[in-house]
């Protein structure tokens, strides 16, 4: 089909005025992702920032995704995963918390700002804590600004 | 379209099938005598409107929806909801004179209204001034919206505008309360400034259609969907209270819905089916508190019942899961939770049996009202504590030691309400002091018990089945458990067939039970009620079974992995929900600049259809290889979708659906331009996905159609019986050298429930039931393999011979033991003996003889206290039913039963009354005051503190009998092993979920049944064993399992072996290959979590539908280049 596009511009490409974070969410099949449709059923708003992706199990993240987003332009990445004892695969929330902690640690370490990651326990019914999640994330990295490991990554 | 328009035309002399307007610089055609309003709404863009509404000719009253037209004739400001258009015109939406315009009639509007929601929302939008005219205090535009709906649709003229110049207003005719109101509140829901209340229109009560499914507590609307999980999941009109139904005015929805989904027309139909089974689970209803009239239910604001509360807690409640009590909105602090309201009540107005699930309902309500607001203070006023499930007294103990909560043994009788605060007083006994206390609450929550389903009576008319005085069906499960099948093939003698339910099948062949038809039941227990019922029909329909099926039929699957991808995405406006926030035009011509994409379109409804065949064509005419569908959750219609490109010819798993409604249309309403901007970013990051698809096979393995029980008694016959009258062969492993377990202990029927010959009826139709094979005197010493192919070897004790064994599913029904005392002297003194010693004396020709003495037995012997903190559900009803039975021979005797709650559940309380009649004297014991036993040569001494009296008083019987309860088997442990499935910390089997899965194993293909997985009656041991073999007959019954496809794969190349993947596995899907060193991947086994995937280091283990390329290729669309991903492709 013949689309007429003047020039590929996706926005959040452009520079905005004010400085709006752009979010990953990496989130389990299981809770969050059922959470985030919940807050869509229920209408609950919250700031157009985030994009998720599924994965079955939080337990699946594999680190070089959450390093990929923040080179490659994200300003934050969520991960979301089932409460301790919840997980529909027995333990995989505790595999992401162990991953997440020792790259928290890595970043730290190589003096980034561990902050952008963000690790949180969402269930299928909490729609109305992703949507808080997502509020509380923007905010926060609205307060810490652009992510500078994006920049010096393509430096 | 052209010949809808042309026929409408035909009769007008200048006739145009379209008219060619441009709206906002837009070119577009628009049908001849289209409204601009509609025009633009069509064409997604939006213009602000007050006195508009879909159903009523257009009045152009507000002025708000003006916008500029500009015609050869020059250019006007026209309202966009009254001006037709018929000829080509410019039209603006936003030009500076329609927003200096808007601005001003807003401004005006806002002067007189100040507090309008709507108005204030338009000044903020439009950044009207405020401050420049004085405020009025006015709430009404007089845009008379409600009176031309009240008058228009609803044909009542119950409004009218009364007064002229600046006394003009809305008031019904006369200015006097009108009569011919019906009520109906459309003038209400229609008023853009929330002005109109129907108490100053309508002459009557005005009284609230309330919701059923929450309890009362809300009022609804007559077109609703009943609850969220309603299926199929379309609005319904309440016929009973529709306008439309009701007069025969109004039909807005009709004219409103743009699909064209209302039809009045539609009749409830009867429906004939040609069954061959009929399972009848009709549930139950919850007593009518307000009967209870002294706790003022109905009456009192902040008295509300258990399942109302229940309302207030859930998240889709009306208060969204904030507790706030009617009255005020506030958040009760102290909240009284009043057990057995119109239960174990022999009033004329109350149920004499018990409940059962109140008191465990309770303490989860009180639980979770902490977790909600940690400020609340529950008390829960109660007579006997029930808590007698699997795992339910380390609740009970848990809510009053760690989690607050205060527990008062007092049966609450009154209660009133404070006027100022609306506060309630409850009066009760304190167990302390024996006087009459109150105390002060700002919530009352009723336990209201369970009654019969009105249902029920109609039920049992149509299916000749009878009901017993309380209206359950007749012959509840705890009297007559069954012994053979219901199919009539001989095999079921004695108690005449049927399942462990199978009263009704008694009844009326073909005809089974399940839930609280029979007595009220907890969930675990409704659910094992269920799959036994289904066992019954599927026993007795075992050789149609499968004959009615039809199977669906898929073109042959095209190879297209080595073609480059061509991708098309669909982009679904799903009516307005996506529409009316997403630009979706823009969306799909982004979607066409995407790599690999070669066409992009969009639907009104993607779901609907045509839709669909519009897809399969696409996929043919531009011979795509992959698909995107931008709309909703994957969770509605993503296996639709999928499937429309199966039969297209795609592998299914070329399919990826981005989620444009749930995760941003209904999210970012106030954000169009954001939400189309993601929107577009949404369907970027799935094209990305689906190009670096690759199509998926499932595995299929051949089930093994046999089954392994183990375990021989009752349980295990009943299993294996139920398994082999479906039609599978079926392994029967007794460890002992004789069938029947522990049911060979009792020496009479265990409650007159059982025939003298049920135990050998039972194990005659096993033995010679061909398809059973028996191992008696034998054990499972080696267990292994998955779901559909396990694998056993089984040795013979005494012959130590070995027998190798293959099966689909297994059931284990192993049993459990009775405790042996090692309190209150058991076994120094031959006049102390446990129960079921008692019941053997009982059932002897001799009896225990004379006893003039009597006797005494202690309940809770060793159980309900660490380190066996559970209750063993059976020793109440057991030690009433031996004491009635004492009684019923030494009617002069004394007996004395010691107890700390007496746990008749159910129907079971009418055997507590009778003993309490037969003069059984019945005395509680505090726990840290326990009974204490004294036996010498003069007899037995047993000295009690009695609460009421306040004293001690010594008993000397002439038998003491300890209720001991019962205990996990020695060996479950060693068995667990074997079968790698899991023990509670008490010792017995643990199911995969305690309510929905209560006799399957987390492994699949393992079930559970009887005393191995708790304590519990002969009777819901039969009934759990026959929800087994209901379960395992699930496998059985199929021909072939499949992998997931989402499972793992291995890319050999890359493997180093270093073996973090078999870590990771909590299934043991991944191995070693020994030979090779390479990572090996189960492909049943696998459940495809990824865990494995996210560790590995070399990237050799991919996960399908999730592969690490397909992720990266998810991260671009935020401007950075790919192509550092590690994996090859």
């Amino acid at each position: 089909m013949e689309a007429t596009v003047n020039e590929k511009t996706p926005a959040g490409r452009s520079e905005p005025e004010t400085f709006e974070p752009r979010i990953i969410a990496f989130v389990c099949n299981w809770c969050t992702y059922a959470a985030a449709d919940l807050a869509g059923t229920a209408r609950i708003q919250y700031p157009p920032n985030v994009k998720i992706v599924r994965l079955m199990c939080s337990g699946a993240i594999d680190p070089i995704y959450v390093l990929r987003a923040l080179t490659g332009g994200f300003d934050g990445v969520l991960i979301g995963g089932c409460h301790p004892g919840d997980c529909h695969y027995q333990t995989g929330n505790y595999k992401a918390r162990r991953r997440v902690t020792i790259l928290q640690k890595i970043l730290e370490g190589v003096g980034y700002d561990s902050e952008r990651v963000w690790l949180r326990w969402i269930s299928a019914s909490e729609g109305g804590q992703f949507a808080a999640t997502v509020s509380e994330m923007v905010e926060s990295l609205k307060s810490r600004g652009p992510n500078v490991l994006t920049h010096n990554w393509n430096k | 379209m052209k010949e809808h328009e042309e026929t409408r035309c035909s009769e007008h002399d200048v006739c145009e099938t379209a008219v060619k307007i441009t709206l906002d610089g837009v070119p577009m055609e628009v049908e001849h005598g289209t409204t601009i309003l509609a025009a633009a709404t069509s064409a997604g863009v939006t213009i602000p409107t007050l006195c508009h509404y879909g159903g009523l000719e257009p009045a152009g009253a507000c002025r708000i929806c003006v916008v500029e037209l500009r015609t050869d004739r020059g250019s006007r400001l026209v309202p966009a909801c009254h001006y037709v258009i018929e000829a080509p015109a410019a039209i603006s939406t936003n030009s500076e004179r329609v927003v200096s315009s808007r601005k001003m009639t807003i401004e005006l509007l806002l002067a007189r209204c100040p507090e309008a929601p709507a108005l204030q929302d338009m000044a903020v939008e439009y950044g009207v001034a405020t401050d420049r005219i004085a405020s009025d205090d006015d709430d009404c535009i007089l845009c008379g919206l409600c009176v031309r709906t009240c008058r228009e649709l609803m044909e009542t003229e119950a409004l009218s505008m009364i007064g002229r110049g600046s006394n003009r207003r809305v008031a019904p005719p006369y200015d006097t309360k009108s009569l011919v109101c019906m009520s109906c509140g459309a003038c209400a829901f229609v008023c853009p400034t929330n002005r109109i209340k129907i108490s100053e229109i309508y002459a009557g009560q005005v009284s609230d259609n309330l919701s059923t499914y929450d309890e009362r507590l809300v009022p609804v609307g007559n077109i609703r969907l009943n609850y969220s999980q309603q299926i199929p999941k379309v609005p319904v009109i309440d016929r009973d209270n529709c306008v439309h139904f009701v007069t025969g005015a109004c039909g807005a929805c009709e004219k409103i819905c743009n699909v064209g989904a209302i039809d009045y027309e539609q009749e409830d139909r009867n429906e004939t089916l040609n069954v061959g089974a009929v399972i009848v689970t009709p549930g139950y209803d919850s007593y009518d508190a307000s009967q209870k009239g002294a706790l003022g239910y109905g009456r009192y604001e902040n008295v509300l019942t258990n399942l109302q509360f229940e309302r207030l807690l859930s998240a889709s409640g009306p208060c969204e899961g904030e507790i706030r009590r009617p009255s005020d909105d506030a958040h009760p602090r102290k909240i009284a939770f009043l057990q057995c309201v119109g239960s174990r009540d022999t009033n004329d107005e109350g149920k004499p049996y018990c409940s059962s699930i109140c008191c465990m309902a309770s303490i989860k309500e009180a639980v979770i009202a902490r977790e909600h607001d940690s400020s609340v203070e529950p008390t829960i006023f109660y007579i006997d504590m029930r808590t007698q499930g699997k795992e339910f007294e380390r609740y009970f103990e848990d809510a009053r030691n760690k989690h607050g909560i205060t527990f008062k043994r007092s049966s609450v009788a009154k209660l009133y309400e404070k006027a100022a605060t609306k506060n309630l007083v409850v009066r009760h006994v304190d167990e302390e002091t024996g006087e009459i206390a109150e105390e002060e609450f700002d919530l009352v929550v009723l336990a209201a018990g369970l009654v019969a389903h009105e249902s029920n009576a109609g039920l049992a008319e149509s299916l000749n089945i009878t009901l017993n005085e309380h209206g359950f069906c007749e012959g509840h499960p705890y009297q007559v458990p069954a012994t053979g099948g219901g199919s009539g093939d001989g095999s079921g003698d004695g108690n005449g067939g049927g399942n462990g339910d199978g009263q009704a099948a008694e009844q009326a062949a073909g005809i089974f039970t399940g839930g609280a038809f029979t007595e009220p039941r907890y969930i675990p227990e409704a659910v094992v009620e269920g799959s036994c019922a289904a066992s019954g029909a599927a026993r007795l329909l075992a050789e149609a079974r499968g004959t009615l099926s039809r199977k669906k039929k898929y073109p042959k699957q095209l190879d297209v992995a080595k073609q480059v991808p061509r991708i098309g995405v669909f982009i679904c406006r799903c009516g307005i929900n996506i529409a009316g926030t997403v630009n979706v035009p823009d969306v799909v011509a982004y979607s066409a600049t995407l790599p690999n994409v070669v066409h992009s379109s969009e639907f009104v409804y993607s779901c609907s259809q045509d839709s669909l065949e519009v897809i399969k064509e696409t996929v043919a005419e531009h011979k795509l290889n992959r698909v995107v569908v931008a709309s909703c959750t994957p969770r509605t219609h993503e296996y639709l979708f999928a499937d429309t490109i199966r039969e297209a010819g795609l592998n299914r798993y070329y399919f990826e659906l981005a989620s444009i409604r749930e995760h941003c249309s209904w999210v970012h309403m106030q954000q169009p331009e954001e939400a189309t901007r993601k929107a577009k970013e949404l369907v970027e990051m799935m094209v990305g996905k689906v190009r670096g698809a690759r199509a998926v096979s499932l595995e299929y393995s051949p089930v093994v159609h046999r089954a392994l029980v183990i375990g021989g008694g009752v349980s295990g016959m009943n299993a294996a019986l139920s398994l082999a009258e479906q039609g599978y062969e079926c392994e029967l492993v007794e460890k002992e050298t004789r069938l029947g377990g522990n049911y060979l202990r009792h020496s009479r029927p265990v409650m007159n429930l059982y025939t003298d010959s049920y135990l050998a009826d039972l194990e005659a139709a096993v033995r010679g039931n061909p398809n059973v094979t028996l191992h008696i005197d034998s054990e499972v010493i080696l267990f292994s393999g998955v779901v559909g192919n396990f694998y056993a070897e089984i040795r013979n004790n005494e012959t130590g011979e070995e027998h190798e064994i293959s099966f689909g599913a297994a059931v284990v029904a192993t049993g459990a033991v009775e405790r042996e005392p090692v309190e209150y002297g058991y076994g120094t003194d031959e006049r102390i003996v446990t129960q079921l010693e008692f019941e053997k004396m009982l059932g002897g020709a001799a009896g225990p003889g004379v006893a003039p003495k009597g006797v005494v037995m202690i309940q809770c012997v060793g159980s309900r206290e660490e380190p066996n903190l559970y209750c063993s559900r059976i020793c109440c009803t057991q030690a009433i039913e031996n004491a009635l039975e004492f009684k019923r021979r030494n009617p002069d005797a004394p007996v004395h039963v010691l107890y700390r709650d007496i746990r008749t559940y159910g129907l079971r309380e009418e055997l507590y009354r009778e003993a309490r009649e037969a003069g059984v004297l019945f005395l509680r014991y505090e726990v840290d005051r326990k009974p204490i036993v004294e036996s010498g040569p003069d007899g037995v001494s047993v000295k009690v503190f009695d609460r009421i009296s306040e004293r001690e008083i010594e008993l000397g019987p002439d038998l003491l009998v300890l209720s001991a309860g019962l205990a996990p088997r020695p060996d479950n442990e060693e068995l667990s092993k074997t079968l790698r499935v899991p023990l509670t910390r008490d010792g017995f089997f643990l199911e995969a979920h305690a309510k929905i899965r209560p006799v399957d194993f987390t492994s699949e293909g393992l079930f559970l049944a009887g005393l191995a997985h708790s304590p519990r009656f002969t009777n819901e041991c039969v009934t759990q064993s026959l929800a087994a073999s209901s379960r395992a007959a699930t496998i059985l019954s199929r021909e072939k399992i499949e992998s997931k496809a989402e499972i793992v794969e291995v890319n050999l190349a890359r493997c180093s072996g270093c073996a973090l993947c078999v870590s990771m596995c909590p299934y043991e899907a991944r191995k070693l290959d020994e030979e090779t060193g390479k990572a090996t991947v189960s492909d049943i086994l696998c459940q495809g979590c990824g865990a494995c995937a996210g560790i590995c280091p070399n990237k050799a283990t991919v996960q399908h539908l999730y592969r690490q390329t397909q992720i990266m290729h998810m991260l671009e669309p935020v401007g950075v280049p790919a192509g550092s991903e590690v994996e090859s492709s």
